[in-house]
């Protein structure tokens, strides 16, 4: 099974389930910035931790959940691993947690239509350019400024950038946000 | 600008004007597209490496040269803090 039919097959439960979730990470800076390799796809889900095992109980070889929930310190949120046999490629679900960005930009997501009766929710390009900055301000990763710096210029002139400030405002990430801009600048 | 930067530069463009002319669901759907065609190259240098190397063999130094490129990527967003 290639990565794709795994992440829609994940995608098909949830919805068919009428379960809340989004479509982060690569997947989503893909869809606004300039596509590049993604060994992995990133699901966020508002359910409680139950239901999302139940859920990830349901999927069927060759998709191989993780019983295990992790928590990750750094982020403070729950997630499980779901492997795809004879694949490198894996999906990670996490939980939705209270934090105001991650509310926000939850709240703010899209639907994006792939092909005739498959949508997917996905976040905004100014949610997926905060998101990105937060980690670069927190991680350095370069690959991180790389996307937030491809998403602002192939969406140049179409951003609130008034929406961006705030939130890289009040997430510490007010310094890589001039960075990144100037970068970006044509 | 030398050169070499006014390449890059002008290449840069063209690949920002190409993914403005993707639509949002190709997009979304690319990654994992490249990862597996870069896998299936990477997949057969290994069996270049080491001929007669079983299929699940080969999978397992796919993934370890996965992790090194993850480690990597970490170390060098350590150095830069």
């Amino acid at each position: 099974m290639k990565g794709n039919e795994a992440l829609l097959s994940v995608l098909g439960l949830l919805e068919r389930l009428e379960m809340s979730y989004m479509v982060t990470g690569s997947y989503a800076t893909n869809v606004y910035g300039l596509p590049r390799s993604t060994k992995d796809a990133d699901v966020i889900v508002e359910a409680p931790a139950e239901s999302v095992s139940a859920v990830l109980d349901q999927l069927e070889l060759p998709l191989r959940a993780d019983p295990q929930m992790l928590f990750e310190t750094v982020t403070a949120s729950r997630r499980w691993i779901i492997g795809v046999d004879g694949s490198p490629f894996v999906i990670e679900v996490f939980l939705l947690n209270n934090h105001g960005f991650d509310r926000s930009r939850f709240d703010r997501r899209l639907r994006l239509v792939l092909m005739e009766g498959v949508e997917a929710s996905v976040p905004t390009a100014e949610d997926v350019i905060v998101q990105k900055l937060r980690w670069v301000a927190r991680a350095r990763r370069a690959k991180d400024m790389t996307d937030a710096c491809n998403v602002m210029m192939v969406q140049a002139g179409k951003l609130d950038w008034a929406y961006i400030e705030r939130w890289c405002g009040e997430l510490g990430a007010e310094a890589v946000l001039a960075e990144a801009r100037e970068l970006a600048e044509d | 600008m030398d050169g070499i930067a006014e390449l890059v530069a002008r290449i840069d463009r063209e690949k920002v004007g190409r993914a403005r002319q993707m639509s949002a669901a190709e997009k979304f759907l690319a990654g994992a597209e490249l990862f597996e065609e870069a896998c299936a190259v990477t997949m057969q240098g290994i069996r270049n490496e080491h001929p007669g190397i079983g299929e699940e063999e080969a999978l397992v130094e796919l993934k370890r040269r996965l992790a090194l490129g993850a480690r990597l990527e970490e170390r060098l967003g350590m150095a830069r803090r």
